[in-house]
Formats: C-alpha cells, structure tokens, sequence
C-alpha cells in the first residue's frame, strides 16, 4: 500500500514539539474544554452509583453490534435510521477507512471533493481507486460545480466522497444541494460518502444529514467533534443493512469491537446530549459572529464565511507560505492555527473557533500584533 | 471487495444461535474479565483515584500514546526503546495495519499454519498470493525448516506465524525463531509474528522476534494475560523506521487509542506480577487437568501445549469436527471451537482458560458423549 506524505503530519510533529508555546489553542476542530466523564455523569442523579457500575463491571469484550442503547441512541439523529444501520467503530477515520475499503474494486474511480479532510482523499488513492477531483475554492466560494461534479463521474464511479459540512471551509450542502448531487451521482449509480463530523454545528444553513435520502448513501460521524469526546473513540457508519453487514465483518478483521467502557460512557453521554451540548454550543454561535467581526476587521484577512462546523480557512495577503505564517505565530506569539497547506492552500490558515470565547477573542488578537508587525516590515 | 463468508463465520452464528446451550464453555482464550475496580483496588484511596480518573478530560492522548505507557510494554522486550513501539487499537488492528501496510500487487505471504484466522482472513483479502506451510501432527507440530525454505522466493513479502502456536499452542524456541530469520532474510522478507498468547509460557520464557532482524515485527497485547480484553489497547513492535511506517497507515485506521483505556491499563501493568499470577496459575492447573484427561480417555491424543491458551486434540472417531462439536453442545452443553476450522479435521480445540470447575465437568461430559457416539 502506497500512502502520499501527509503535509498535515509534518505540521502535527513540528507542533508536538512546541506546543508547551501555545497559550491560545486555536488549530483544532473540536470543541474546548473537552468533557470527562464526571460531567456526563453529573447530569443524572445517581451519578456516583452509575460510576461505581461501571468501575465495577468486567472490561470484557462488548457485544459484536455495542451495547445495549447505543445503536438506539445513534439512531435518533437519523430519522430514518434503525439499529441494524449503524456500524460501530473505532472513530470517525476507521469507519471512514471501512467503507473505502470494503467498496473497492479493481478498475473502479472514487470523486472526491476537495479539499477535505486529510484521510478522505488520501484513503481511496492509497486503496487502488482512480483518483479524480472536484476542487471548491475561494473562486467560487467554497461552492460546488454541479457541472463539474456531473463531468467526473462516470459508470465506473463507484464512490463519491464529501464533507458536510466541508472541511476546512465550512460551506454547507443545502437539502436542495444534496438532493442535485443524489441525482447526478445516482445517475451513475456510485455510492456516496459523507463525512458529516461536524454536522450538528449549524449556523444560517441547515444541513440534514444524506442518510435516508438515497439508498447508496453512506454517513460517518463520530462522538470526537461536535459531542466533545475525542478521546472516546467511539465513531459510527450509518448505511443500508446489505451494507452495514459487509461493513460489520471488515470491521471484525480490522478492529473488532470498540472499547467496551468507551461504549458504555457513549450511551451514558448521547443520553444526555442536550444537556451536555448546551454547555458549548450556546457559546459556538457568539464565537461564530466574534469571527466573522474580526476577519472583515484585519485589512489583511478575508474568508468565505462558514455555513457550520467549528473551522474556517482564512486567507492572509503576506507573501509567505502558510507554515511559516503559522509557525511564526506559535514562536512569536504563542497562538496555533493550522497551516493552509494542509489542504493545498498556502496563502491561508485554518482557524478553529468552537472553544472558549476568551481565548478565541484574544488569539485573534495576537494574530492582529503578528499582522501589524508584517506590515510594517513590508 | 466482498469479503468471503468464512466457515469461522458460519460457525460463530451457529453458535449465537445456540448460545442458550452453552453451561461449559471450553472455548475462553481469556479468564473472566477483571474490572476497573479490580485494578484500582490494589492501590491505596482506590475510591478517590476512580473519581480523579472520570474528572480527566476525554480528550485526544499523544499520537503514539502516553509514553509512560509505551515504557512500561518495552520492559517486556529486552534491547527495546519506547520509540520501537506503535500502540494500536487491539492486536487484532495491528496484525491489520501491518499485513495492508505492507501489500504490494505480485506479493505473496507465507503462512505458517494453523495460525489465528484474522491474519489468514485478512492476508486473503488482502490479495496476497498466499503459500501455506502446516506443521503436521506426524512430526509432532514441529515446524519443518526444509518446507519453509521451499515456500520462500524474491516475491515474498512476508512470513506469519504465531508463538505461541494458535490453536496448538506448540512453542518455537529461539533458535527456531533464527532459523525462521535467516529463512526470511534469504528473500529479504518481513516476519508478522502474532505473540498475543507469550506471557503464557509453561517451560520457560518465550522469546519474542523482535530483535532477532531488522524486518521482525511483533505483535501483542495484555488481553489474555490480565484478562481485560474490553481495554482495546495492542501494538506494534518493530525497528523506529518501520513505526514511522506504519503509523502513517494507523492515521487512518481509527488512530490513537481511548484514552480511559490507556490510562486504565498504564495502571494494570504497574502491578502486572499480582494480576498475572493469579491468571497464570489457573491456566497452569488447567491444562494440567486437560493433560490428565487426554491421556486417560480412549480414543484421544495430543502434543501437550508449552504456551498459550488452548489444546488441540485429536479423536479417533470417524465424525467431521464441526458435527462432532455441533453435537457436544446440543447434547451436553459444551462448547467447543472445531478444529475444521483450522484445517485440522478430526480434532477439537479446547479453551482451557475457564473456572476449574467447568472445565472439569465439561470434560467429563465430552468423554460421556463420546461412549455413546461410539454406540451408535
């Protein structure tokens, strides 16, 4: 198996590294602070004796399709899902690592719309797909070209890929924009992916998930992002029941089951979801607006103002690549954002904004020195 | 790819569907799990570290995980750094990442069989040309150099074997393992060696590949040993450039692990000796009793395991092992694994890892039923 060089990689070492320099945290795509399991705990009143239940029980193998509730509870954010769609798995990457797998074949051409997550156009390439494109960028806000989609697919596409919303961009496919790219590709008859991660971070447009509205869609998700437990591992396929069995005996050769107190601490947190959620996302959307306010304030930014999700790339008008803008900023200013080039747009950075307010309004602030400092410099 | 629907498969809905059937199950490569609780309970203020442990953030742990962690599992391998360790999500992840890593169109692998079905499971999906060398129940299961030897040419990507043996629970020794090296070295190939079952070694220690080569790749995990197969924590170990290697792949295959789970098995391995012992003694008894009982019982042998969790024995009677075993769990309520479906017809492997109890009236039952299979 050939895998490219991931740019993200050289980024995430040189950052592990000086990361003892980051005061505001502002390069990752997940809420902050991450939740414990004292808070999902907190919210029933019989949390220490649900504690000691779980301190107390055999760390054992869970059952093959998780435990008891977690499908069920999976499946309340798909209105026409039932247990038997959801597979189980390892994160958000190994269920998206499962369908590509499991869907090739040799001769085949996977559609990826880029940029995207790191894993979903690298994946297919290294699995022996044909490998084409459709490229959103700042010329065209982030959209997509429905022409451009209909002249890559072909009868030998057996699977499009995308994100709702996009990552690192943040623009968002409408029901009716889903609904357009369902026709083109069922007209092919392919299979679509969707990385829907960070869909429950919606702001002006409402983004349903795909699953339910074709048969071939597949979705994939995960408690990391938007629940706030990344450290959880518990993510999720939601597919057709032929295919949630095929998707069920790769995952056995690839995985086996997820950690059992993991499943059991998911249950426990889904239950909860509103109540936990509601501790992050009411700040989200200030965050979102705060964003917006400072990029059109920075003579030197400009940014497609995101639909959803907790990321959006920003363009920067210095003459210098991405890495150094960013690893500049962690040296001189303590502030991490992640370089553009990881999605093949050097003359910007990917800002994260789901976390605490305070930080985000004084990272952006060190941000503004850094850029007054280049100016006159220039 | 579609992925061929396995006689193990079969045999494991089967045995769902009969699940209520089940009073002695002589399947268990693991004891009962222990608890959180249980590992907590062996440090002083067990109560108040359970409550700083679920006040953590659940948050992201370091890509290749904590490395106190990675230090406490190099221990076990003497001559190795933290840095020569991957932890993954289970052995069975690792034993994935290493066979899919690896794969190039023309290669063929060469398994040395019986091995654990995932490795022969995916190395089939996989597409590798696949070459078997079996150990022959003739020779003892011993493993005969000369057919290796034969196996091995210039496309061989890799060798796979298991140590100790799964299901048979034979040992190679070091020297063996050598032998096995120079083999592989000789067409410039990889070693997977599958060593989930080493800490359970009845002679003496079992020696690991790593070290012996530069291309030897171990992997492993505690979920036997300390009986917490639902910590899914496992890894890779190998030389600091393979690690580079394959992580590039764990990055998609559900990176790092959970990070309750490492911390919870960071703790289990600081008094790894008390949880050991008192699973080592257990499997120890066993398989005497096991021992005992094939060699009194007429119509059965076997080569008594030196490692490992599980028996493999022969029967005299003409009956396929998946009918025989079918029938000892309707009849008596015994489970058993087929040997079939190892490709050791006329045999039945034995778990030996359950309480004494059941282990030695599920016995009894075995020999019972088969006097009467006899009659028929």
């Amino acid at each position: 198996m050939k895998i490219e060089k991931s740019i993200a990689g050289v980024w995430n070492r040189w950052i592990r590294d000086n990361m003892h320099l980051v005061k505001y945290n502002l390069g990752d795509s997940y809420p902050a602070p991450q939740l414990s399991l004292k808070n999902v705990l907190d919210c029933y009143p019989d949390g220490e004796s649900l504690l000691r239940d779980l301190a107390l029980s055999p760390l054992d193998y869970g059952p093959h399709t998780g435990p008891e509730g977690l499908r069920e509870e999976i499946c309340k954010f798909y209105p026409s899902a039932v247990a038997k769609n959801i597979v189980l798995a390892h994160g958000a990457s190994a269920a998206n690592d499962i369908v590509i797998r499991s869907l090739y074949e040799p001769g085949v051409n996977c559609v990826c719309i880029a940029p995207a997550y790191q894993q979903l156009l690298s994946s297919p390439k290294a699995h022996n797909y044909w490998y084409r494109e459709v490229l959103l960028g700042y010329q065209n806000s982030f959209k997509l070209d429905f022409k451009e989609l209909r002249s890559k697919v072909d009868k030998n596409t057996k699977l499009v890929i995308l994100g709702n919303p996009n990552n690192p961009a943040g623009a968002a496919c409408s029901e009716k924009e889903l609904k357009t790219i369902i026709e083109i590709v069922e007209s092919v008859g392919a299979y679509i992916l969707c990385d829907e991660i960070y869909n429950i971070f919606e702001y002006d447009v409402e983004m349903p998930t795909i699953f339910g509205m074709y048969d071939k869609a597949i979705v994939t998700n995960s408690l990391s992002k938007a629940f706030g437990f990344p450290g959880l591992r518990v993510g999720w396929i939601v597919a057709n029941k032929e295919l949630t069995e095929e998707f069920s005996t790769v995952r056995d050769i690839s995985g086996l089951s997820i950690g059992w107190l993991d499943e059991k601490i998911a249950v426990l947190a889904l239950q909860k979801h509103d109540e936990l959620s509601r501790k992050y996302l009411k700040n989200i959307r200030k965050n979102w607006e705060l964003l917006d306010e400072w990029v059109n304030r920075n003579p030197h930014l400009s940014y497609v103002r995101p639909d959803g999700g907790s990321v959006a790339i920003v363009k920067f008008d210095f003459n210098m690549s991405s890495t150094d803008f960013c690893q500049r900023l962690v040296l001189e200013y303590g502030v991490n954002l992640l370089p553009g080039i990881s999605f093949n747009i050097d003359d910007a950075f990917r800002i994260g904004f789901t976390i605490e307010t305070q930080d985000l309004i004084k990272g952006c602030e060190e941000i503004d020195k850094f850029c007054k400092k280049l100016e006159e410099q220039a | 790819m579609k992925l061929k629907i396995s006689a193990l498969i079969k045999w494991n809905k089967w045995v769902e569907e009969h699940n209520e059937k089940i009073l002695y199950d002589l399947a268990m490569t693991y004891l009962t799990p222990i608890s959180w609780m249980d590992i907590l309970s062996l440090f002083p203020d067990s109560d108040k570290t359970l409550l700083e442990m679920a006040a953590e953030p659940i948050k992201y742990g370091p890509f290749t995980g904590p490395i106190g962690l990675r230090d406490e599992i190099s221990k076990f391998y003497p001559g190795s750094k933290t840095s020569n360790i991957l932890l993954t999500h289970g052995a069975v992840s690792a034993n994935d990442i290493v066979l899919r890593y690896l794969h190039e169109d023309g290669d063929n692998c060469v398994c040395i069989l019986p091995t654990y079905l995932q490795l022969s499971t995916v190395v089939d999906y996989e597409r590798y040309e696949v070459r078997n060398v079996p150990l022959n129940k003739e020779n003892n299961y011993v493993l005969d150099m000369n057919a290796l030897r034969r196996e091995v040419d210039i496309n061989t990507k890799i060798i796979v074997l298991t140590n100790p043996n799964d299901p048979l629970g034979v040992v190679l020794s070091k020297n063996e393992l050598k032998e096995i090296v120079e083999i592989a070295r000789s067409v410039n190939a990889f070693i997977l060696c599958d060593e989930v079952y080493r800490f359970y070694d009845y002679n003496k220690p079992i020696a690991s590949v790593f070290g012996l080569y530069e291309k030897a790749i171990a992997v492993a995990s505690f979920s036997k040993i300390l009986s917490i197969p639902g910590i899914r924590v496992g890894w890779i170990i190998t030389t600091e450039e393979m690690v580079a290697e394959f992580t590039n792949l764990s990055h998609f295959h559900g990176r790092i692990c959970a990070i309750l789970d490492e911390n919870i098995l960071h703790m289990a391995l600081k008094k790894y000796d008390v949880l050991k012992d008192k699973n080592f003694k257990i499997a120890e008894d066993n398989l005497a009793i096991v021992n005992d009982w094939v060699l009194h019982t007429a119509g059965l042998s076997y080569t008594k395991p030196t490692g490992g969790t599980t028996a493999v024995i022969s029967y005299s009677m003409d009956v396929p092992s998946i009918e025989f075993c079918k029938n000892m769990l309707t009849e008596t309520g015994v489970r058993l694994i087929p040997g079939a479906l190892f490709g050791l017809e006329n045999t039945f492997v034995v778990g030996f890892l359950c309480d004494t109890e059941s282990l030695t009236i599920g016995l009894r039952q075995i020999a019972k039923t088969m006097s009467a299979f006899k009659l028929n």
